[in-house]
């Protein structure tokens, strides 16, 4: 008898674990999160816009190595450091092999890729009380703003570049771009940047994209398209802004809370 | 009738798919076991007593199956050695008698009483050997297995057991990469199968699957710890190496890098409780040979002029001359001329003679009805160096209890405290013990004139401040209710855990150069991990004639968790504020992970007259960890085996005394080391931005690309192999060969950056192993006073990478690189020809005219995996002394000295090798060492060959001498057992390497053989021990 009870919980055991063996092995990370689970509603949305300004000042692309790319070829800065291979930024005999070429155009795509997960997901959210279509434009005009703004960076370094406007969900998704040309590669950057306009709200925020940085960006591309009267144009209305001026002496551009700075546009 | 009720409820209901597999299993076996019943004797026709003794000891053995030929009916021996009958047969009879390690004996009894004396078994074939989920008789395995009897292990002072077994079982390959107590220990079955991946084996003690991944997150320079030196190896009945796949496969999605089984000591049924002490303590020293040898301060000077005036004529713009070279007189502002410099021995003063404790109590027995076994033991291992420090508290309690004949229950509890005073070893010059030792210039002084350190970390501030420590306690246990259906037929369900808790803690003050930035550091941090097991398994052994069936079927049900805490404080008011309360800086962090392993797994062996035999296994494992469209593995394998000893033709051979054929195939998988959610698309939480000017708010990004396809990585193994046994099996001999060739490699699979990833991970390269292995044991004198046994074993492995699409390279300077073609851990280096005797300058193949090298240069130069390894063993026994030596050895394998590579280039800048008094100096000179110069290819090639040394060795690893007391004084001091012993290890050392050859600066699997830098050498050891039973 206590032989055939045994028997019965065991069976029984194995019976339970075949009904729910696929929740078993189904397990959900907790430090991070899935893919499905990120931009679900108006907070989610707001945490990955700014996710894609925590990569924009990553170490490998506003906070650092980009800007080295810049700085060192040029006579503004010296690098000291025990790195020799920096040198070949200073003298201009950049091997493709240089580590700080790949991390920053790595960081540049990766700031590209979470703004294509804004652009995507949050314009698909439906609105509500909270998450008003205002605050809903904001977030996808930032995303607008922050893309338009990497593949300038792009365009200026390496000329044209693969266009990706889609988020990358598996390995699959992005086998297919092609690199575009240098006009092509402008042309993102001011397409980008008209919805930009169009989305963004017209304050003053020195740390987030608004309506006027968006004009600023415009400017300088306008200018590097040698497009002068848009340059002039787009400039103006920034000049124009009590909000904005010079500032001086030269050294309170390198400041600790430089968004203080009416001299700061973002 | 009970049963089949059950039966029928079991088959209606509907099942997914590797259930009903094992419900069709199920049914199989309950149709098969409707016959048989035992008639009991009603009428007693005969009454025997009797008594069965060790013919040797002359010692009664309890626990002794005595059964009527011809018969079911069987007792066993009491604790006395006694037992009897009352039969319905009448005399005379035929008795058989066995008992597990004696040869059965069958003894025609013509009345009572009678003794019957069984000869301890020199043949192995009646050994049971545990497997997967059950035991089998050696004679009937059909794979690869090999076992160890952990008493000849044990003594080796190294925390962990694991490390005992180098040398002891064929194609493992096992090697100590530091002196350090308690850190891991490099141990491969049948060569390395992975590349991101683990490629350690699967332990399993006592059912339950042991963590081995270390739970270490202070930093000790690229070391880890072992989570296998919580385990009490004085515990340890016996270990079971299963390497063919026959023998794997039933661990499924983890077996491919053999599984280890450890069988723990229990009691013996109708057994006099046992009481058995063991007290042995020693000390550890460095073997001398082993130790770098550094340059005295007087040769360091001379070298550092040489090296100061050659640099400055190869280029004058140095100014580097004659006049201001470092050392020239006091008086012409120098260091003063190398003849007057002293000699400072850090080395010395770091290595220690360090005391080792071990003790071990034991208390084991039984009645009819249950057995058990209590062990308490306490280790104490300090390091030939100062500082690290192992201790380990353990007891373990294992009961076993027959309710009724049919239904037992029993438990395995092991729980141990493990201490460590830890050091920072291997890579890296912050606060590293031996290399604070030896990469100061033998010439600076130990304290600066004014008392204060010299040089970043000085030695003996380190010795004197070192507080870093870890204190890890560790559960292992497991509860098992069996119940015997019918004849043959056993239910066994069980529920098991591995629980550790981890506590790390580390303070480093202002006179450390850790603390002296910061005002003192200090981090703390728990690590739990957790493993819990159901499992249920059904097994059914039948003898039907010559048939023998024995099958098994079951499933079991995984999870693990791990989870840390952890929080670092710095900016402490003085060193005597120690804890992270304290600090003005205080940071912390947090994580958690889990996976779960659904499994269902069966096995089914049939043997014909012990003649042919059949295996067939496998098991279904459904994975957390993997993609959605492959969480499902499917393991299977096949096996087969031809005694062809039972044939006619060789029954009559008595030379011949066993041979066995035997086959193998089958597919094992792998899936450990890597994260728990590599196959999710992840987002990260960690990427805050501020909305408006001010703090920082929560922000996510993606972090990690998903893929759905994601598998464990996969091992076809075919093995081939014999036992031949000789001279009624005082020769025994098994040779193997098998091919291992794993697909699907989990690779971190680089991807266009302008997806926004650099890295996913994916299936992809190939690898193959390929090898033998010989194990021969010899019984060459067995008589009363004397004995003599030898044991060798030997094997080859060939590793080789057969897909990658791309090469990797591993650790600093990329020493170390992953090619298609060639083998794991190859080392990728210009290869230095020769010095040019006219120039000093060093020759590398394929270098430009000027001297100049590219990276197009650098060759693959061999690897560190030997290509042949082994032990051999040797035990005598003469009266009451006895003697046994192992030794162990590896051939074919190259070590790059990474010492010699630092601490050989500049003599102005720290400590070098007197090795560097051989340089290239005039003319004419032929040497390997090039001429001192900062200039040139001399001595600015990182990847030289020319430290890249043989590292092939022999060892004499282990010695054991002893005395047992005679039975005559015993009897008068009321003892069982007194021996009195002796145990040395390492003691001789024969090799070409420059350090210890099996010596590795880190734990990355991937990066062996990058030897000596920073790591003590595996100590010398001698201990004294006594050993006593009540």
């Amino acid at each position: 008898m206590k032989t055939s009870i045994l028997m019965a919980l065991g069976l029984s055991g194995l019976l339970i674990v075949g009904s729910s063996c696929k929740k078993f092995i189904d397990v959900k990370p907790e430090l991070n999160i899935s893919d499905e689970l990120t931009i679900v509603d108006g907070n989610s949305a707001q945490t990955a816009v700014r996710g894609i300004y925590n990569q924009l000042q990553s170490n490998d692309y506003y906070g650092y190595t980009f800007q080295t790319l810049g700085l060192f070829s040029g006579d503004n800065v010296q690098y000291v450091g025990s790195q020799t291979v920096n040198q070949q930024l200073t003298n201009h005999t950049v091997l493709a092999d240089l580590a700080a070429v790949g991390n920053s155009w790595a960081a540049i795509y990766n700031t590209i890729n979470r703004a294509n997960n804004v652009i995507a997901k949050v314009s698909a959210l439906p609105v509500s009380t909270t998450f008003t279509e205002t605050l809903r434009n904001q977030l996808v005009g930032e995303a607008y703003f922050l893309r338009a703004l990497a593949y300038f960076d792009l365009a200026r370094t390496w000329g044209g570049v693969q266009l990706v406007t889609t988020p990358t969900t598996s390995a699959a998704d992005q086998t297919l771009a092609k690199r575009s040309t240098l006009a092509e590669t402008y042309a993102q950057v001011l397409r980008d940047l008209a919805q930009a306009e169009t989305l963004l709200p017209n304050t003053t925020n020195r740390i987030r994209a608004t309506r006027k940085t968006a004009y600023a960006l415009h400017a300088r591309v306008a200018l590097y398209q040698k497009d002068y009267t848009n340059a002039a144009a787009y400039a103006t209305r920034l000049i124009e802004d009590t909000n904005y001026a010079l500032t001086g002496p030269y050294n309170s551009f390198f400041c600790g809370k430089c968004y203080r700075n009416s001299g700061v546009g973002f | 009738m009970e049963i089949n009720i059950h039966v029928k409820k079991f088959y209606d209901h509907n099942f997914s798919d590797p259930l009903s597999l094992a419900s069709i299993i199920l049914l199989l076996i309950f149709s098969l076991s409707a016959s048989g019943q035992d008639v009991k004797p009603s009428v007693i026709n005969s009454q025997l007593i009797g008594k069965v003794i060790d013919v040797a000891t002359k010692e009664p053995l309890p626990g002794v199956v005595v059964r009527i030929k011809g018969t079911t009916h069987a007792v066993a021996t009491s604790a006395d050695g006694s037992f009897s009958f009352r039969t319905g047969q009448s005399f005379p009879y035929t008795l058989t008698v066995s008992l597990i390690g004696y040869d059965t004996q069958e003894k025609r009894v013509d009345g009572s009483p009678v003794t019957v004396a069984l000869k301890a078994s020199a043949n192995q074939l009646n050994d049971v050997v545990a497997v997967g989920y059950g035991t089998q008789r050696k004679a009937d395995l059909t794979g690869a297995v090999s076992k160890i009897k952990a008493s000849e292990t044990v003594k080796l002072p190294v925390a962990s057991f694991d490390a005992q077994l180098q040398g002891r079982a064929a194609g493992v390959q096992i090697n100590s990469n530091s002196g350090v107590p308690g850190e891991g220990t490099f141990v491969r079955v049948r060569g390395t199968t992975s590349i991101n991946s683990s490629s350690e084996p699967l332990y399993v003690i006592d059912g339950v699957f042991l963590n081995n991944t270390s739970l270490q997150t202070t930093n000790l320079g690229g070391r880890t710890t072992s989570p296998l030196a919580d385990i009490n190896p004085a515990d340890i009945e016996s270990i079971e190496v299963l390497k063919d796949a026959s023998a794997t496969a039933i661990y499924g999605s983890r077996g491919a890098n053999g599984v280890v089984l450890v069988t723990t000591k229990r009691g013996s049924f109708n057994a006099r409780t046992k009481v058995s002490l063991d007290v042995s303590t020693g000390w550890v020293e460095a073997d001398q040979s082993t130790v770098p040898q550094l340059a005295s301060g007087p040769e360091s000077a001379l070298l550092a002029n040489e090296y100061w005036i050659n640099s400055g004529i190869d280029r004058p713009a140095l100014n580097q001359t004659f006049a201001n070279r470092p050392f020239r007189p006091v008086s012409q502002g120098g260091a003063g001329l190398p003849e007057e410099q002293q000699t400072f021995d850090r080395i010395g003063d770091i290595l220690q003679k360090g005391l080792i404790q071990d003790y071990n109590l034991s208390i084991q027995g039984g009645t009819d009805k249950s057995r058990f076994y209590v062990g308490a033991g306490y280790t104490d291992q300090k390091a030939l160096i100062k500082v690290p420090q192992f201790q380990r508290t353990s007891l373990k309690f294992n009961y076993d209890h027959n309710l009724s004949d049919a239904i037992s229950f029993g438990l395995t509890n092991s729980i141990s405290k493990s201490d460590r005073n830890q050091a920072r070893t291997g890579d890296g010059p912050q606060v590293n013990l031996w290399n604070a030792a030896t990469s100061a210039a033998t010439y600076t002084p130990k304290f600066a004139q004014d008392g204060t350190s010299t040089g970043s970390d000085n030695i003996y501030l380190l010795i004197d401040n070192y507080d870093v420590n870890t204190t890890s306690l560790r559960y292992v246990g497991s509860a098992y209710a069996e119940a015997k259906i019918i004849d043959g037929l056993k239910f066994k369900s069980s529920f098991s855990l591995d629980y550790n808790h981890y506590d790390e803690s580390a303070y480093w003050n202002s006179q450390t150069s850790i603390g002296r930035a910061v005002g003192g550091n200090a981090t703390s941090s728990i690590t739990q991990n957790s493993t819990w097991i159901n499992e249920q398994t059904l097994t059914y052994i039948k003898n039907a004639g010559d048939h023998h069936f024995n099958a098994l079927v079951g499933n079991s049900l995984q999870a693990n968790v791990i989870s840390l805490t952890a929080a670092e404080g710095s900016g402490f008011a003085n060193d005597n504020f120690k804890l992270i309360s304290s600090a003005s800086t205080r940071t912390s962090s947090q994580n958690w992970s889990k996976y779960s392993l659904a499994s269902f797994f069966g096995r089914f062996d049939y043997n014909y007259a012990s003649r042919y035999y059949i295996g067939l296994s496998a098991r279904a494992d459904g994975s957390s960890k993997f993609g959605a469209n492959n969480k499902w593995g499917y393991f299977p394998a096949v096996s087969g085996a031809w005694r062809l000893k039972e044939e006619s033709f060789l029954k009559d051979a008595k030379w011949i005394s066993d041979l066995k054929l035997r086959v193998s195939y089958g597919v094992t998988g792998n899936q450990a080391g890597i994260d728990n959610f590599a196959a999710q698309g992840l987002w990260t939480g960690g990427s805050s931005y501020p909305d408006v000017a001010g703090s920082p708010q929560p922000g996510i990004g993606p972090i990690q690309l998903g893929n759905p396809d994601l598998r464990w990585e996969k091992t076809a193994q075919t093995n081939l192999g014999f036992d031949l046994g000789l001279l009624d099996n005082r020769i025994s001999l098994t040779v193997d060969v098998y091919n291992k060739y794993t697909t699907g490699l989990l690779l971190q699979k680089p991807i266009a950056a302008s997806t926004g990833f650099a890295t996913y991970w994916a299936n992809e390269g190939e690898m193959s192993n390929r090898g033998y292995e010989v194990g021969i044991n010899t019984t060459n004198i067995a008589n009363n006073n004397f004995s003599w046994k030898t044991s060798l074993n030997f094997s080859g492995n060939r590793n080789r990478i057969e897909k990658l699409p791309t090469q990797i390279t591993q650790y600093t300077r990329d020493w170390v690189i992953m090619k298609e073609g060639y083998s794991m851990n190859s080392f990728w280096l210009y290869n230095q020809l020769y010095v040019d005797p006219q120039t000093g300058a060093p020759v590398f193949e394929g270098q430009a005219a000027n001297g100049t090298v590219t990276t197009a240069n650098r060759q693959i130069l061999g690897d560190s995996y030997p290509k042949i390894f082994g032990g051999l063993s040797n035990s005598f026994t003469f009266k009451s002394f006895d003697l046994s030596f192992l030794f162990t050895f590896q051939a074919g394998n190259k070590s790059l000295n990474l010492n010699r590579y630092f601490r050989e280039r500049n003599p102005t800048s720290g400590g070098v090798l007197a090795n560097v008094l051989n340089r290239w100096q005039k003319p004419g000179d032929i040497t390997d060492i090039p001429r001192l110069t900062s200039i040139g290819t001399n001595y600015t090639i990182d990847q030289s060959s020319r430290y890249l040394e043989d590292a092939s060795f022999l060892r004499l690893k282990q010695l054991t001498f002893g005395y047992n007391l005679p039975g005559k004084f015993l009897k008068k001091i009321r003892l069982s057992q007194a021996r009195f012993y002796f145990v040395g290890s390492n003691l001789f050392l024969i090799t070409k390497y420059t350090g210890d050859p099996e010596s590795s600066v880190t734990s990355n699997p991937n990066a062996q053989g990058l030897g000596s830098f920073g790591t003590p050498p595996q100590p010398r050891s001698f201990q004294f021990g006594l050993n006593i039973t009540i």
